[in-house]
Order: structure tokens, then sequence, then C-alpha cells
């Protein structure tokens, strides 16, 4: 039993290490907003040495109109989740229940695509948005991004429906179910653990993402947060707290979702990714 | 169990839902501070009634924020005689510009305006770009208004011709320009090859704040600086391609050697190994060694390596005319800020020579744009006498056209203004053999040589015979 | 007669994701591969295209431009260091934390959430922050000195000495990566039967035949995918490194993807740019592609 607690303290002091590492780069971060920009660029300091500037936090979001960048983040965010959802566990389901010729190809080749660099798409797709007349807008972000989450979703949502007891597809079939509305009524609000991790997964990659929304949109007022966060950055000179202070903004919805998503989305891996 | 989860998670959305509606009504409704506007400069326009009307609208892109108060200056008199609105974006840091631009131009749908670095046909895409040879040659008196220096330095000039012509990456388009060309207007000008003072600190360390004669003479004030106050002696941007070469080292060359050998070093006839051309890297190698760079300068950037110096760490800075406005904002007193041009080695053919300035941006119109009849005469307004007293007060720059009435700029910018020479001289007029830093590409690898030979792990012979195989690869390969 | 409806229905099934696909994916894809077989010019782009074979693959293949060549293959060569460098280290350590966190009595949702915030907080203002830290007056220097340790100390910054920029990258992007695979592996770890363990108890085994024969069958998939994931992500990095170094000091951080984003939007050289990037993806998928036969035959 001592050998038990020993190995447990051992584990435990492992675990916090890892745990303060994790931790560090967030603290400064928020040490960082409380301070001047000036004393950010002048010491290393975990938290400032004089006043505690709260107001960083209130200036940056009225002064910088940040809900509205909020409410543009989470337009194209939420959207790209729905979408992303329900094409692809449809899809998914197709694949994994139905017979048809080519199944195989286009499964295979959807994973496939997860190779291709982001970079070397960028402006080829600024050419096909102009062209289908969506460079500028919400839509131009939504519909790369769902088709950029495909693969891996895809492949989560298949592995998830073929782990689900195949008497329950037959089943329907007999009461006369045909396959859409065998995935709509019963399998979809049966992969809500998978759901979760895509959703999840999915609201932090487009939540973050930078490269796309700012080669896409040029009109300020579409702009996403972490794109305005990023563009306050300009100027002669950077001003570091309020950098900070910005970036956490943007990052507590993240926090939020994930925090309270968090079991759900190992139960989704563990049921779609895992049982394989 | 499915049902309950449902539930939760309805209520986190409605709970999350109901306090973003709380924190709408509390904020998000500040306008003010944001440093990239797409208002038009029309802000405050109280004679409705006499402005002419237009529903012209042109846009235009710039990359420096701190000059677009200048344009919007310019914008709004604009308004206020012609009824056209000018919106301008800005787009920071230049590599996002850079991308906005690319991108734009790739499917051709490039800004009424757009602000380009400087060059001939630079930003011209293909001759998307207006062409102003016409215009220019209808109005004698607005074309005289420019800097000769700045306009020609726009020009289309035999030189760029020859290299266009040799260089098989260049389009089509690019291998049929003819001399005298000019694709864009210049909107300020300026200088590099200027090496900044902390005045307070040499006065410290007991050492003159007039201009050093030689560099050898520098770097002993350096040294003396180094010694009695324990600060670096120069700074400048170790991770920026460029600076050093662009800046400071092809001029003191040229300065060393003479224009003949220059030339032959930039048409790869010359090489780097030669005891007159290696000092340009046995200058960074004697600095290291002496420890006169500042610590992790080969990570700095222009803005890290600008502070670095107003923050006093360092006794001199290399940088252009358009560096002191950064270092006031960042809080250096002018009494404080010496500068002069940048030294030339003992024993130099010319010491003395004369840096004449140049267009450093340029104003292009979209040629192939709906509304290039208004965008022409736009720039006209902004380059004429009154359109650039706007934008220089406004924007703390440089004005590309030589100000008859003084009087009306502010001050610095008027003595900055009357500290520049217009006299052009070889170095000036040969644009297109300094333009060969940027296509040959042996100068890429430059770059990473000299950062290797600053941190120490190779030395300068060993860097410069490198450069001088790849030179001749790369000649090679051309023939 | 129920084949046929079959049919009918995956057809239609699979239609939106097709759709979408055709309408963003593919003609974005085949003009990306059209334009690394042409030289193409920014601003005249379709109407001014030459054929140019494998022209611009050569370029920076084979020694057309000699220092784009040694450009490419120094990223390449970092890009594959990186690759194998994540996988020793992100998948070993995931599953030790993920093993510790599976036999730790408390805390355990807690330090899962921590272990988290490096994914969650993925952004510009992160990258700063270790820029920050690798700053020659920065924390790990600092940490350094007041443990003794002066002599390692990175006098031009961790970010800034040759041979430890790319270290210093790696770790940070390790940092960032850990979070995912964790989450793999405590899923997995968790979607294990206890009573198989307990049998297996009951049956006399020892830890490493339990760990042989009834954890590692699970987790084996989930290395797979790990794996292939960490390599597919160290190919496409981009986003630390251009914020933190921009693929300096001297090449030593230089990766493919910043390459391409250099030639195609500050050199406006479109067409060597996709060529670049469509070397990159095979390669990708041909590493990818080993790893995977790699671990299916270790039965």
């Amino acid at each position: 039993m001592s050998v038990r607690s020993i190995s447990q303290v051992a584990i435990i002091a492992v675990l916090t290490l890892w745990a303060v590492f994790c931790l560090y780069p967030l603290v400064w971060m928020i040490g960082a907003s409380l301070k001047t920009s000036q004393e950010v660029m002048q010491t290393y300091s975990l938290f400032p040495t004089g006043v505690w500037h709260w107001e960083t936090f209130v200036d940056v979001w009225q002064r910088l109109n940040f809900f509205k960048y909020f409410l543009n983040s989470l337009n194209v965010t939420l959207l790209t989740i729905v979408g992303v959802n329900l094409i692809y566990s449809l899809t998914a389901f197709a694949v994994a229940k139905l017979d048809f010729p080519g199944k195989n190809f286009i499964f295979y080749g959807f994973l496939a695509m997860m190779f291709v660099p982001g970079i070397t798409i960028l402006i080829p797709l600024y050419l096909t948005e102009y062209y289908l007349g969506i460079l500028n807008t919400h839509l131009g972000l939504i519909l790369p991004i769902i088709n950029g989450a495909g693969p891996f979703a895809l492949f989560l949502f298949r592995n998830y429906f073929q782990s689900i007891p195949h008497e329950i597809y037959e089943s329907a079939k007999l009461e006369g179910s045909g396959p859409i509305r065998t995935w709509l009524r019963i399998y979809f609000p049966l992969s809500l653990p998978a759901i979760a991790t895509i959703t999840i997964m999915n609201f932090l990659g487009s939540w973050n993402s930078l490269v796309l929304p700012m080669v896409m949109l040029t009109d300020q007022d579409l702009f996403t947060l972490p794109l305005a966060v990023m563009l306050l950055d300009t100027g002669a000179f950077r001003q570091w707290n309020v950098l900070m202070a910005g970036s956490l903004i943007s990052v507590v919805p993240v926090i939020l979702v994930f925090f309270f998503m968090q079991k759900y989305y190992i139960q989704g891996l563990s049921s779609g990714a895992i049982k394989s | 169990m499915k049902h309950k989860t449902s539930v939760r998670f309805i209520g986190l959305t409605v709970g999350l839902v109901c306090l973003l509606l709380l924190a709408a009504c509390s904020g998000g409704s500040g306008n003010g501070g944001k440093p990239e506007q797409t208002n038009a400069g029309t802000s405050g326009n109280g004679t409705a009634a006499e402005t002419p009307k237009s529903d012209v609208k042109l846009t235009m892109w710039g990359f420096k924020v701190a000059f677009d108060p200048g344009f919007k200056a310019v914008a709004e008199e604009f308004k206020k005689k012609t009824g056209i609105t000018v919106e301008t974006q800005v787009t920071s840091p230049d590599d996002a510009y850079s991308q906005k631009i690319m991108a734009a131009s790739a499917v051709s749908d490039l800004p009424d305006l757009y602000l380009y670095w400087n060059g001939p046909a630079a930003g011209a895409f293909d001759g998307t770009a207006f062409e102003w040879t016409e215009e220019l040659n209808a109005d004698p008196e607005w074309k005289n208004g420019f800097f000769p220096a700045a306009l020609n330095g726009q020009m289309v000039a035999q030189g760029h011709i020859d290299n266009w012509q040799k260089d098989d990456k260049a389009s089509d388009w690019m291998k049929q320009r003819q001399i005298g060309e000019i694709y864009g207007l210049p909107v300020d000008v300026g200088t590099f090859y200027t090496v900044y003072g902390n005045a307070k600190l040499l006065k410290e360390a007991g050492v003159s704040t007039d201009a050093p004669a030689t560099v050898e003479e520098w770097i002993e004030r350096m040294k003396a600086v180094k010694d009695k106050t324990g600060k670096s002696g120069l700074v400048f941007s170790g991770n920026t391609d460029s600076v050093y070469e662009n800046w400071m080292a092809l001029l003191q060359n040229y300065m060393l050697n003479g224009e003949e050998s220059f030339t032959k070093l930039m048409n790869r006839e010359g090489t780097l190994s030669d005891p007159k051309n290696l000092p340009m890297l046995s200058f960074i190698e004697e600095m290291a060694k002496a420890g006169l760079f500042p610590d992790g300068m080969v990570s700095m950037d222009i803005d890290s390596a600008d502070q670095l110096f107003a923050r006093g760490d360092a006794a001199y800075a290399l940088g252009g005319t358009f560096t002191y406005a950064n270092f006031s904002a960042m809080g250096m007193k002018g009494e404080d800020i010496i500068s002069f041009r940048v030294p030339a080695y003992e024993g130099s053919v010319y010491p003395d020579a004369t840096t004449v300035p140049f267009g450093l941006v340029q104003m292009v119109v979209n040629g192939k744009g709906p509304h290039v009849e208004e965008a022409v005469e736009f720039v006209k307004y902004l380059t004429s006498e009154e359109g650039m007293i706007l934008y220089a007060n406004a924007a703390f720059d440089i004005p590309a056209v030589n100000i008859k009435d003084k009087s009306k700029l502010q001050p610095a910018i008027e003595a900055m203004l009357s500290s520049l020479s217009m006299e052009e001289n070889w170095w000036s007029q040969n644009g297109a053999i300094l333009d060969k830093y940027w296509s040959n590409s042996e100068w890429r690898l430059f770059h990473e040589l000299k950062q290797k030979v600053l941190l120490g792990t190779i030395t300068s012979e060993e860097a410069a015979k490198q450069f001088d195989e790849t030179a001749a690869k790369e000649k090679a390969a051309a023939q | 007669m129920n084949k046929k409806r079959d049919w009918i229905a995956g057809y239609i099934m699979v239609a939106p994701a097709i759709i979408l696909f055709l309408v963003v994916g593919l003609f974005t894809l085949l003009f990306s591969l059209w334009m690394s077989f042409h030289h193409v010019q920014a601003g005249s782009l379709i109407s001014s295209a030459k054929f140019a074979g494998l022209a611009n693959f050569k370029e920076f293949l084979l020694g057309g431009d000699t220092v784009m060549t040694r450009m490419f293959w120094n990223s390449l060569r970092n890009n594959l260091t990186i690759a194998v460098s994540m996988v020793l280290v992100v998948v070993p350590v995931s599953l030790v934390l993920a093993v510790l966190l599976q036999n730790v009595k408390w805390f355990s949702k807690g330090f899962r959430t921590i272990y988290l915030i490096p994914m969650v907080t993925s952004s510009v203002a992160v990258y700063y922050v270790w820029q920050g830290i690798y700053d020659p007056a920065g924390s790990l220097n600092s940490l350094l000195s007041a443990i003794g340790l002066e002599s390692l100390i990175a006098r031009n910054g961790w970010l800034g000495e040759l041979n430890r920029s790319l270290p210093s990258i790696i770790v940070q992007t390790c940092w960032g990566a850990i979070p995912a695979t964790l989450i793999l592996y405590v899923a997995g770890l968790q979607s294990v039967d206890m009573q198989l363990y307990e049998s297996a108890e009951m049956d006399g085994a020892t830890a490493i035949h339990k760990l042989l024969h009834i954890t590692w069958p699970v987790l084996r998939p989930i290395t797979a995918i790990a794996v292939i994931l960490t390599i597919n992500g160290a190919m496409q990095i981009f986003d630390n490194i251009w914020v933190m170094t921009k693929g300096g000091p001297a090449g030593s951080t230089q990766v493919v993807n910043v390459l391409v984003y250099q030639e195609a939007f500050v050199r406006g050289s479109l067409s060597v740019a996709n060529a670049m990037g469509w070397t990159v993806f095979l390669i990708t998928f041909v590493l990818s592609l080993i790893s995977l036969r790699a671990l299916r035959s270790k039965t």
C-alpha cells in the first residue's frame, strides 16, 4: 500500500510539472494584458509590478468594437459546424451502410484530400471564389472550411456508424424506413458523441482560422475575431497589452465550449476512432 | 440519458446567448481609434450645397498606417472640389499587404488606386497599371514639380530593359517595355543610407557626435561606447534581407571601389572574395567579434531594431529618412538624435558621395478599372503642390514634389527637405544596376551567409567563397 | 430491386459532400495543378500563361535556380526533422501522460482540462509569448541562470542561434500538438473494458502481459492515426514558424510552406509556389502510406 502512495505522489508530481508547462504561457498572457505596453517589453515577469490594469479588457472590448467581430466569428463557426455535421454524417452513413459503385473511391478519395497543403490552394481558391462571387463574404469562408473538415469528419462518422450494431439498421429497414429516414431518425441522433467531437474540433479550427479570412475578406466589417485581434497589431509599434487582452477575449468562447463538451469529445473519439 | 444531455446542452446554449446579449448592451458602440478605416475622407463636410456631386467612389489601398492620415486629408479636400469620394484601406504589415495585392492581381480585381513599393513597372502587374507618359507631357508644369530623381526613379531605363530581356522569368509584357514608360507616380521621397546616433549615449561615452570620417573611425567610437557604457555599437534588422545590403553595404562598396568595380560585382564579373569587395562581410565579422552588435540581432525585425535604439541600448542604428518618424513615435527627443550618411571605408574612391533622395512609395492607378479618369484626377491632385502639402503635413512624410511655398510645410519636414541634395549622380541614375540585387538569386544566399557570419559560425572568407560559387553557377545557367 | 434503391439513396446522400467538393475543392485543385505546369503572371493569369512542362519543378528540385533548390532541399530536410522529432516526442509523451491520468486517484479531470490549454489557445498571441520565452532576456534564459545552468544560455536567444532554433520550434510545436494526441489516448484507454483486465488478472497475467495483449491492441490503431496526423501536421507546419522566425536565421527553421508562401505572395512566383505545394503533397502522402503499412504489419 505504501508503494501505491509513493507512486501516486510520483505520478502527481509528473502531472503537475506538465500542467505548469501547459499553463505558463497562458498565465503570462493574462499578466501581460494587465500591464502597460511598455512594461510588457521591459520585463518578462509574470505579473505587473505596478498597477494591474484591468481596464484594458473593457477598453479593448468597447473601443475596438469587439462584439461585432465576435458575432462574425460566431456566425462563421456555427454555420460551419452545422454544415460539417449534417453533410458528412449523411455521407458517412451512405458509405457505412449502403453499397453502391464508387463507394470506396469516394471514401478514400476524401481521405486523401487531407494531405493537400492549405497554403498552395490559397490563390486558386481566391480565384474560384472570385468567379463564384463569394469573395469577401462569410459564405466564402464557411464553404472551404467545411470542405477542409470533410476528410476527418467522414472518417469519424463512418467508424462511429459501423460500431453501432447492424441490427438497428436491419430492423428499421424491416419497418419500411428508407436509408435517408433511417439516418435522420435513428443514426444521426445516436451519433451525439461523434457530433460533439466534430463540433469541438471544428469549433477550434474555424474560430482560430487566420490565413483564410485574411486573404478572402477585404471588408473590415466582416472580419472574424482573431483576425481583428491580429490586425490591431498595426501602427508604429505593437501595443502588447492590447494584443494579449484581445487574444484572451477571443479564446474564452473556445475554452468554454471545450470545458463543457470535454466528456462527449472523449466519448465520441473512443467510439468513433478507436473501435474501428 | 440522451434526453438529459440534450436538455443540458440546450440550456447551456441559451445561457451563453443571454450572456452575449447582456454584453452587447454594455459595449460595442465605440467607433473611434480603429487603425483601419473604411470611411471615406468626408467626415465633417459642412458646405453640402456648394459641393459638386458625383456618384463615383474610388477605393485606395495602402500599407503604411502612418501615411493614411495624409491620404485622407487629401481625399477630403478632393471631395470638396470634385464630389468624388476616395476611400482608403490600410493593410499592415507589409507581407499581409503584399499577399492581398498579389491575390487581387491574380484575379485581376485590383482596386482603383493602390500604393506600391518603388521601382519602374513594379506593381504594374503585366499591364494592369495606368501609364503616365501622356498625362505628364500634357502638363509640363505639373511634371516639373516632381523632384527629378523621384520621377526618373520610376521610369523604365535601358538598364531595366536589358535586365528584363535576359531574365527568363520575366513575362512577355515586361520584355516589351520601352524607355521612359512610367507606371506609378512617386508620393514621397527619402533615402536609405542613414546612420542615426543616440547623442545622449555618445556624450556619456565621451564620443564626438559629428559624423565619423571613415568606417574605421566609426568602429573605434563604437568600441569606446561599449567600453564606457556597456551598450552595443550598432543595431539593424538581422532577419530582414536587404536592410544591411540595400541600406548600407552596396553604397559603401560603390564609394570604396567606384562605379566600374561595383557594376562588375553586380554583373557577376567581380567576386566577393576579392579584397576590394570582402569588406561587405568582414565588417560584420569584425563588429561581431568585438561584440558591438546587440545579442539576438540576427532575429530582429525592423521594428524591434528601432525599438532597441529608441530605448537607448545601442549607440547607432541604421535606417532611412523615414526612420526618424519611428524614433519620435517611440519617444525619443529630437535633440537626442543625430544622423549622418553611412561612413565610407578608408581609401574610398568617392568618400563624399551624396545621397539623392528617390521615390519610396508610388501610387498606381488601375488602368483597367471602371473609373480610370477619376483616379487619374485624384492622383494629379495628390501630387500637385496643394495636395502634397496636405499629405506631407498629415502623414509626416517628405513629399515627392518640390514645394515652392515651403512655409506651408511643418518645420520638421521642411528641415528634412532642405537637407536633401537634389542633384543627380551616378548612383541615383543607375537604379537598374542596383536592381540586380533583387533579381540575382545569389543575393538571397548572401542574406543567409551574412547571418551566419554574424553568429560567428563561418568566416567572411568562407562565406564569400560560397557566394562566389553560387554566383558562378547562376551565371553559367543563364547562358 | 432493393439494391437499386440503395444505389439511388447512396448517391443522393453522398451528393451534398460531392457537390461542395466540386464547387470549392475540385476546381481549386485542378487550377493549382495547372499553374504548376505553366508559367503564370499575376495580373493576367490565364491569358498570358505559357506551358512550362516540368520547368517549374526543375527550378527547385534539380537546380534550375541554384539558391531556390538549396533552400527547397534545406526546407524539406527541416520538415522531415520536425516530423520525425514530433513523432518521437508527441506519441510517447501523450501515451505516458494518458496512462498516468488513468492511474492517478485525484484531480484527473482537472489535469485533463489544463492539458487542453495549448491546443485551445493556439493563436498568434501565444506564438508571441513563446517568442518572449525564447528571447535572450526571456524566461528560459532566466530560468537557466536561476538554477545555475548559465553555460546553457542562448546568447542570441533560442530562436537566434543556428543550432537551437529548430529544436526550440519543435518544442513549441510539440507543446501545442500533444493535447490532441493525449485526448486520443485517453479516449482509447477509457474504452478498454475493465472486465478484460480483471479476468486476465484472475488468470494470473503479469502487468506486461496485460499491456501487450489487452491495452496495446486498442492503442495500436490510435497510434497509427496519431502518427499519420503528426506527420501531416509537420509537413504542413506554417503558422508558428511564420510568426516566430520566418524561416530564419540563415534558413535553420525554413520549412516548405514558408517557402511556398514567400514565393507566392512576396516574390509573386505563383507557378513555382504551386509546383512546390504539389511536391509536398506527394511526399506527405507517400510518407503517410509508408507509416500506415509499417504500423499495420505489426501484428
